[in-house]
């Protein structure tokens, strides 16, 4: 199968799941079913891929490198053996991974992206920060030393992949025996809670086997109900480059604050709690109505994220980078506020009249996927014409949301 | 006989005096009035023994110290229940002797991690632990600066500790500096101020003040009691809300407020918190906190740190409701809290405010003197976490239209 052929499936798969889910959701009037942070989520979500694509060639030739000259060649006779050595390991480096992703600051800042999320749905399985296509993929390398193959490297990662995105469920109950050996939707609510019982705990992929061993397993408890997000204030819940950049700031500034290095490196190189978050250094925007990164201007760059996805090979070069130029400002300047409503309608108008543009030039060049082009250009339309139909801020909604 | 004690003395007679005076003009009414129902947002609230109509009546709590709006909720009051169970009512001793219980031990060492300190001790209450702070840490020969604006704890802990007292300026860093600069560099000296004011709802300018400690050398004690639970990243309070919880030498603070239960708590260094564990006579001499409160106060942590978006909404519910008052005219003076002082300048007005606030389901408190200046009385809107936007605007009409039958509000400004 080739990669955009997978690509293409797994976001049928995705789009697919979280309609019906929300609709369950949605039906049952469920506390998780909140539109805005769903909107918010598949932005982000599609942001993650569109970056993961346009990166993925720099870690697959790194990892062939890898395999061919510093494989110890640890192979085995036959398909099914080769693949289950390649799960266990895959299964052991993620768990190590995603220990590090939650306890070194450097990693968390971006990990929180995930994390941050007040519902719990299978878009919750899609908010990832984008940063993140930098760093995980290093902690799988050992994989490639080890001498197992680039395509059951893929097969594991395609399978995480399915697996991940459907234990991000509040509506399957603990598993009986299966808690045991598996990883499953129970525990993975309790890793997302911010409560402090449950935090840092349960960081498996697909066996908890090793959160057992190096004890980090932790039930979900009866009497404790979950409570979901990180324990870090946000300021701007819904801005999606905020929300992949916020830490970073504060984690530099508390490092380089403290006094003598090695006080500096403790700070640099140990866990989120050191991290000093000042209150008075940010302050809300200008709250009227127009500042508040209405979600209508989150639907083109999502569906601008979507032809990237599954268009880019495709492409020729200077167009493919100006759409994911185009395409990352507008994903990520979705939902900021700005200090006077003026210059967040300058800005908002500018973001949107881009992507039409590129729409534009897209279509001109070739009608694969022209309905997804058109409909960016129609999204991206209406968020310019939006903030002129709404009325005026003094009878405003006074809540982000 | 009680009466000849104050028959004979001025100063005790004079206080009964204005006692009288109160009752007479009606405004005893809305002083001490009495709670039928849990202090939460909608209470059932009676006029005082000043009148003797006192039928109960359901009121908007907003003169309510519990800014995080935590008292009554679920998980704290069955934390406290089931401590009651296992450890019954009382820890019936002090700490040093029979008064120490793990859940002692567990809050203390919560409280510490919360607030990011090495230590933290529990007192009776945050006006005792003011008094342990000032009355063992500053001796006499010592030179300490306190503003002006400081909470009453913080002044008769200073008398106790018959050190030399220079009053400063409320939040004036230039008069703070002026005061330090004619001391010498070996004068022992310390800086203490509150950390959110309770009556005008500022918070002191705690960057300065710290910079200012450290080029005079002097040692800077913070009595956050309005902090914790209030402002600061997961309501952590006023160091951590200006990013500076290590350059405080010792926090004092209430487990009354933001933080549900009663008592105190100082945090500090662990040298320093072994010295007021054995030589502070409020430590050593008062009863211990009973284990109900601890359960509730751990319970409390717990959500706290897990819900940041409580401290976060409050503080976007106070923009609004500042924003909106503002707007209507009324004078808020320089607030930059959840407490909303609503300037009425004469005292008549405020109790009288109270009063039509009171009968149109309202609860603010009234202010006046001695708790400040004569010509500055007011009612003071204490905000908590829990209060709905619809509940705001609410208030915010009917504070309007209590204000404008008063004349509060002249030609659009007040």
């Amino acid at each position: 199968m080739s990669e955009e052929a997978f690509i293409a499936y797994l976001l049928v798969l995705v789009v697919g799941a979280v309609l019906i889910e929300a609709l369950i959701l949605a039906a049952r009037r469920s506390a998780h079913w909140q539109p805005r942070e769903g909107v918010t989520n598949l932005l982000l979500g599609i942001t993650n891929l569109v970056v993961g694509v346009l990166f993925t060639a720099v870690n697959l030739s790194v990892y062939t490198y890898l395999y061919e000259h510093f494989s110890l060649g640890l192979s085995f006779d036959g398909f099914a053996a080769n693949l289950l050595f390649a799960l266990l390991v895959y299964d052991l480096l993620y768990w190590i991974n995603h220990w590090a992703h939650h306890r070194l600051s450097i990693l968390w800042c971006n990990h929180l992206v995930h994390h941050s999320g007040r519902s719990f749905n299978l878009t919750t399985a899609v908010r990832i920060g984008w940063l993140g296509n930098f760093t995980v993929w290093l902690f799988f390398l050992p994989m490639a030393m080890l001498g197992i193959a680039l395509e059951y490297y893929l097969l594991v990662v395609a399978a995480q992949l399915i697996y991940q995105f459907f234990i991000h469920s509040s509506m399957i109950p603990e598993l009986g025996v299966l808690e045991k050996v598996l990883v499953t939707p129970s525990q993975h609510r309790v890793h997302h809670a911010s409560n402090p019982q449950y935090l840092d705990k349960n960081f498996g992929c697909f066996l908890v086997i090793w959160d057992r061993l190096f004890g980090t397993y932790q039930a979900e408890l009866e009497h404790l109900p979950v409570s979901y997000g990180i324990t870090t204030p946000i300021i701007h819940e819904h801005a999606t480059g905020y929300l992949n950049t916020f830490l970073y700031l504060p984690y530099l500034r508390t490092a380089f604050a403290q006094v003598g290095w090695r006080a500096k490196w403790r700070v640099l190189l140990g866990g989120p709690e050191r991290v000093e978050l000042a209150d008075n250094a940010e302050r809300a925007a200008f709250a009227t109505r127009a500042s508040h990164g209405h979600w209508v201007g989150f639907i083109a760059p999502t569906l601008l994220g979507f032809y990237l996805a599954m268009q880019y090979p495709a492409l020729p070069t200077s167009s493919a980078v100006i759409t994911a130029a185009v395409f990352l400002l507008a994903a990520n300047a979705a939902g900021l506020q700005h200090r006077s409503a003026r210059a967040h309608g300058a800005f908002n108008a500018a973001v949107a009249l881009a992507q039409i543009a590129v729409s534009g030039l897209l279509l001109l060049e070739s009608s694969e996927h022209a309905y997804l082009l058109v409909a960016v250009a129609l999204s991206a339309a209406g968020a310019l014409i939006h903030p002129l139909l709404q009325r005026s801020p003094s009878r405003a909604e006074h809540t982000p949301t | 006989m009680p009466n000849s004690l104050a028959r004979n003395d001025v100063f005790l007679g004079s206080i009964l005096e204005r006692y009288e005076r109160f009752i007479e003009n009606g405004n005893m009414e809305v002083v001490g009035r009495v709670f039928h129902s849990k202090a939460t947002k909608n209470s059932v609230v009676s006029y005082s023994r000043g009148r003797d109509d006192r039928r109960p009546q359901e009121v908007l709590h907003m003169g309510s110290y519990n800014y995080s709006g935590l008292n009554g909720h679920p998980q704290i009051s069955q934390a406290a229940i089931q401590a009651i169970g296992e450890y019954g009512t009382t820890s019936s001793g002090v700490r040093l002797l029979n008064g120490t219980c793990d859940l002692h031990l567990e809050a203390e060492r919560r409280l510490a991690r919360f607030l990011r300190v090495e230590e933290v001790l529990t007192f009776s209450s945050g006006f005792s632990a003011n008094l342990a702070v000032l009355g063992t840490l500053c001796r006499p020969g010592d030179v300490v600066l306190s503003d002006m604006l400081n909470h009453q704890s913080i002044v008769d802990g200073l008398k106790l500790s018959e050190a030399k007292v220079v009053p400063y300026r409320h939040g004036s860093v230039k008069s703070i500096e002026r005061c330090l600069q004619g001391l010498s560099t070996e004068q022992r000296k310390f800086i203490v101020t509150d950390g959110v004011f309770s009556m005008d709802g500022d918070l002191a300018p705690l960057p300065q003040i710290v910079a200012l400690a450290r080029q005079y050398n002097a040692f800077l004690i913070v009595d956050d009691a309005h902090g914790t639970g209030h402002i600061g990243p997961n309501g952590r309070g006023t160091p951590a809300h200006f990013g500076l919880v290590e350059q405080i030498d010792v926090l004092t603070g209430s487990l009354s407020k933001g933080l549900p239960g009663v008592g105190g708590f100082v945090a500090t260094n662990r040298r320093t918190a072994n010295i007021l564990r054995i030589g502070s006579n409020p430590y050593i001499f008062s009863a211990s906190l009973p284990p109900a409160v601890l359960a509730s106060i751990i319970a409390a942590l717990d959500v706290l740190e897990a819900s940041p978006e409580i401290i976060s909404e409050l503080k976007s519910k106070t923009d609004y409701f500042v924003a909106r008052l503002r707007a209507e005219g009324f004078n808020l003076l320089n607030t930059q809290s959840s407490i909303v002082p609503l300037l009425t300048y004469d005292e008549d007005t405020a109790y009288g405010l109270a009063k039509a606030l009171h009968e149109q389901g309202i609860y603010v408190n009234p202010i006046a003197y001695p708790a400040v200046s004569k010509s500055r009385a007011r009612i003071r809107i204490n905000l908590s976490a829990n209060l709905t936007y619809e509940e705001l605007d609410f208030s915010i009409a009917q504070i309007t239209q209590a204000g404008r039958a008063l004349n509060l509000l002249q030609n659009g400004q007040a």
